[in-house]
């Protein structure tokens, strides 16, 4: 899917979140967003997905203008939203029922998905049964198992609150599933590694108002494997990343609060 | 497990003490009288008692159920859109104040003192209660399950169905408050109009004199509320084994646990 960002901006009553924000992405390119806290990736996740509107510009979905949510593009939140009163196995199963899936072939769907990543003893918890990191990957393997037509994926620091080891677990468990069915992912996160580690290209943006100041293509073949984490090739891009969102850091007697 | 001692302790202790005010005759016989006695109107009087008590616990129950449906409904369509609540939520809030025992006369003037009149009421206020229960509890949910059920595909009515209604269901203490009102104004209501039944069993004894049978009326009445209490009660947490134990605690399903 090719999504097209132009001239995005958004102001909350005065203040101005987002400033005219514009990039693209190809099909099944994994673009992963990195910028300060506070620089407007969880609004402009939320304009993209529907559930905001921006003050001005346009988002447009292979050619269609989008204006309200809808079942094309996915959101993974900052926070789980996972349903409370489902079992693993019912979340997982919630979108394909909706997609109009046999009860029998969505079961098995769901089953073998979950599997996959090591959460078949975990079938029938129910979510606050779970651990963060469980009900994380829970919410990505509900994502991701939607395929044909397999919807934009808006992902908003899904791995925030995992420790160094899961989270590189999941990253791995991330790649396998996005080789396995292609999509296009827009992957907001703090973690300059990890931004460096998933994706095929890194947007980097400046403090609030948020805009775009710099793009970097990352350049290893897939699939990566941990070898590459350490690798002196990927600290080098991170690096860079760090002093890209570096200089684009006002001086601390230029703060002020917007 | 203690502190379910404790009330035993507590209903022994009243109970004595009903034994010993109206055992050492403090008071008239007629003011309160003793537990013998009321046992020994039972006994007397338990082929009228129990179609009393059917009549009553069936209104109040067929009432209480009516109104919940209602009130379901009513919450849903207020939830739905702003065209809805702005019609609904009016006509709640206007009938939800005003007590419905204040209303009993103008009933009897348009309907009669008929079984449809004292359901009508009792249907009603329960209704009120619950739709506002009801329509609190769905604007509340957490918005990002309804987000993630647009995102994945949900349509309107799959949303309130397969997520939002269950999600509310620890939440309905307003059945509970909806289940004692039903009692208290079907009792009302049987006064006004309704030989058979406790209340009317009331107003029997009360002109006689009759003060055991007011007060055996009186503890039937408590009993089937309380039964109703627990048994609506069980049903919800029943459907809420999906909650955190937090959860339940904080909507009154699972006793906190005391700080000492
Ligand atoms: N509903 C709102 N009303 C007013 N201001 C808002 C609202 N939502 C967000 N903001 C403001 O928009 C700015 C950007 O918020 P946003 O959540 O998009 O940041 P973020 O880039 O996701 O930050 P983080 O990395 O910490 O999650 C913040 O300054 C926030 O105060
Ligand atoms: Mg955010």
């Amino acid at each position: 899917m090719q999504l097209r960002i132009s001239h995005l901006s958004k102001s909350f009553q005065a203040n101005a979140i987002l400033s005219d924000v514009s990039f693209e992405t190809n099909d099944t390119e994994f673009v992963a967003i990195v910028g300060p806290s506070g620089c407007g990736k969880t609004t402009m996740l939320s304009i993209i997905a529907g559930f905001e509107n921006a003050t001005s510009g346009s988002v447009s979905l292979d050619g269609r203008l989008l204006s309200s949510a809808g079942s094309d593009r996915l959101m993974i939140f900052q926070d789980s939203a996972l349903f409370p009163h489902l079992t693993t196995r019912e979340n997982i199963e919630f979108g394909l029922k909706h997609k109009g899936m046999t009860s029998h072939h969505r079961r098995q769907l769901a089953c073998s998905a979950l599997d996959a990543v090591g959460l078949g003893p975990f079938l029938h918890y129910f979510p606050f049964q779970l651990s963060g990191g469980m009900r994380k990957l829970v919410e990505i393997v509900r994502a991701t198992i939607l395929t044909n037509p397999a919807p934009l994926l808006l992902c908003d620091e899904a791995l925030g609150q995992l420790d160094a080891l899961t989270r590189a677990h999941t990253q791995d468990v991330i790649q396998r599933l996005w080789m396995e069915s292609p999509r296009t992912v827009l992957w907001v996160t703090h973690d300059l590694e990890e931004a460096c580690y998933c994706a095929d290209r890194i947007i980097v943006m400046s403090p609030r108002p948020g805009t775009v100041t710099a793009e970097l293509t990352i350049p290893f073949p897939r699939p990566r494997d941990s070898m590459l984490r350490t690798s002196v090739e990927l600290q080098v891009l991170r690096r860079r990343l760090f002093d890209l969102l570096d200089a684009a850091e006002p001086d601390e007697s230029e703060r002020r609060p917007a | 497990m203690k502190a379910r001692w404790f009330g035993v302790l507590t209903t022994m202790g009243l109970l004595i003490l009903w034994i010993a005010i109206s055992g050492l005759r403090l008071t008239p016989e007629l003011f309160l009288p003793s537990p013998a006695r009321v046992i020994g109107s039972l006994w007397i009087n338990w082929p009228d008692i129990v179609y009393d008590t059917a009549a009553t616990g069936g209104r109040a129950l067929l009432g209480f159920a009516a109104g919940s449906m209602l009130g379901l409904g009513l919450g849903v369509l207020m939830s739905w859109n702003r065209l809805w609540f702005g019609f609904l939520d009016v006509v709640v809030e206007s009938v939800r104040p005003v007590p419905a025992v204040a209303a009993i006369p103008f009933m009897i003037l348009w309907l009669g003192p008929t079984l449809l009149a004292q359901l009508l009421l009792i249907t009603l206020s329960c209704g009120c209660v619950v739709a506002v229960d009801v329509y609190i509890a769905i604007t509340t949910v957490n918005p990002l399950m309804v987000r993630a059920a647009q995102c994945l595909g949900a349509s309107r009515s799959a949303l309130y169905r397969e997520v939002l209604l269950p999600i509310i269901v620890p939440r309905l203490s307003g059945l509970r408050i909806a289940a004692a009102l039903s009692f208290a104004i079907t009792v009302a209501a049987e006064f006004a109009g309704a030989q058979w039944s406790l209340g009317g069993l009331i107003m029997r004894a009360r002109r006689s004199l009759d003060t055991e049978t007011i007060m055996l009326a009186m503890l039937i009445v408590g009993v089937l509320a309380r039964a109703t209490d627990l048994t609506i009660r069980s049903i919800l947490r029943r459907l809420s084994r999906w909650a955190e134990p937090t959860t339940l605690a904080l909507y009154g399903l699972e006793r906190r646990e005391h700080l000492s």
